[in-house]
């Protein structure tokens, strides 16, 4: 068996698998679902709207660029090498074993 | 090196044996030996009751967690589409299997060490979404730790497989072909030394590595029950906590049972009873060796955890990957 047919018949033998073992286990009346706690109140004064999610977007941005500033992109080139090393090494180690190790 | 397989063998080898069902038995199994082991390092008596000795106790544990429990969780949590990568991650650790050359079929091919780690790595990825699709904030906190940890082990593992691979099979970097044939190069004594130094520090960097993946001491931040109430477990029950159970038994009786088998090559791991009774001893000495390495220990913070990896798991596995290219 060659390398792709084997990766392909694999993955489709273990998506078939993973739904065998699914579907008797997650059963719809086996699930319970109980209401989220929010200090007392009912849970209908739970709305999530558009802006809050627009907010939450650019709070999860702000982050990300403040720690790309911080510790990658801080000026310093040897920042930046020690950060995408081991990256690099792997990409040599792929390079090497696609031209036939 | 490889027998011709059949739809039905396939079946059967990604199913039964060496599959799933062999897979989970021998989990389960170290499950209870690993907390027999751990019991008696701590003065308790470990699993007792069920079956001889408590052998049958993670066995009842999880029979009654999927058969007889029901799931209770939040409104807005994906619980289905949770299990359904769980169950996936089972699959594909138990499809994985099929590569190993236990079973009187198994599927092998040139470079199939990159298939291993491909399938495996769905387990990996089926943890950290267990933790990170959970609407509380302990299962969030898990997971966030775990993909953090896994963003330095995963690489590492896959590093230390190649380079024990590329020196037991180094014409074609087949994972079958490294544990049913291995050829160790003791022609002479310079390659020789090379080739064993490579795989000692393969199995040091894989072993630092299968601690965080297996999230046992010190790398177990990622389910600290006393910080984040046991981490991604924390908001599952029944079906659901019974299936992410089994998959991290599953996980890593695999990851152990792969070690033992490339770190002791002698004798091959061949289809045989004898062969496969000789692979489980080696499995249980690698298992009591990790189990008493890591619950000496105590379970550090995620920057420490994350240097250790670093240091240990990483870069270990990055030199050893090098000197595989010497050999």
């Amino acid at each position: 068996m060659d390398l792709p047919t084997l990766m392909l018949t694999l993955t489709i033998t273990s998506f078939l698998l993973a739904v065998a073992l699914w579907l008797p286990t997650a059963n719809k009346s086996r699930i319970r679902r109980t209401e989220i706690y929010l200090s007392g109140e009912p849970q209908s004064h739970f709305k999530l709207s558009f802006v809050e999610v627009a907010w939450a977007i650019r709070y999860v941005m702000q982050r990300l660029y403040k720690t790309l500033v911080e510790h990658v992109q801080t000026g310093l080139f040897n920042d930046w090498f020690a950060f995408s090393l081991p990256y690099l090494l792997l990409l040599v180690v792929l390079l090497y074993l696609a031209l036939g190790g | 090196m490889e027998l011709p397989a059949s739809a039905l063998g396939i079946v059967l080898s990604v199913v039964v044996y060496p599959g799933l069902l062999f897979l989970v038995i021998l989990g389960l199994l170290s499950q209870w030996y690993r907390r027999k082991l751990v019991a008696r390092m701590q003065n308790r008596v470990g699993p007792k009751y069920v079956g001889p000795f408590g052998m049958l106790q993670p066995f009842a544990d999880v029979y009654k967690l999927i058969f007889v429990k029901e799931v209770v969780t939040g409104v807005f949590t994906p619980v289905r589409l949770l299990m359904f990568l769980t169950a996936l991650g089972i699959a594909a650790i138990s499809s994985a299997a099929a590569l190993l050359p236990m079973g009187p079929y198994y599927l092998g091919a040139p470079l199939d060490v990159f298939v291993f780690i491909y399938l495996t790595l769905y387990a990996s990825i089926a943890v950290a979404i267990l933790g990170l699709g959970s609407t509380s904030p302990y299962p969030s906190f898990g997971g966030a730790r775990y993909t953090a940890l896994m963003l330095v082990f995963e690489p590492a593992i896959a590093m230390s497989l190649i380079a024990l691979v590329r020196v037991l099979a180094p014409g074609s970097l087949s994972l079958a072909e490294a544990l049913s044939n291995p050829k160790l190069p003791l022609d002479s004594p310079l390659r020789g030394t090379v080739a064993v130094a490579t795989v000692v520090i393969a199995a040091v960097a894989y072993s630092t590595s299968l601690l965080a993946k297996a999230m046992m001491k010190p790398f177990d931040i990622p389910e600290a029950e006393t910080e984040v109430a046991g981490g991604y477990l924390a908001e599952l029950s029944g079906p659901a906590l019974g299936l992410s159970i089994v998959l991290h038994e599953v996980e890593l009786a695999l990851y152990v049972l792969v070690l033992a088998n490339l770190v002791i090559p002698v004798p091959p791991l061949e289809p045989g009873v004898l062969s496969v009774v000789v692979a489980l001893v080696k499995y249980f000495a690698v298992l009591t060796v990790l189990v008493l390495v890591a619950y000496s220990m105590g379970r550090v913070r995620v920057d420490q955890a994350l240097k250790a990896l670093g240091k240990y798991s990483l870069t270990l596995s990055a030199i050893a990957l090098a000197t595989s290219f010497l050999v």
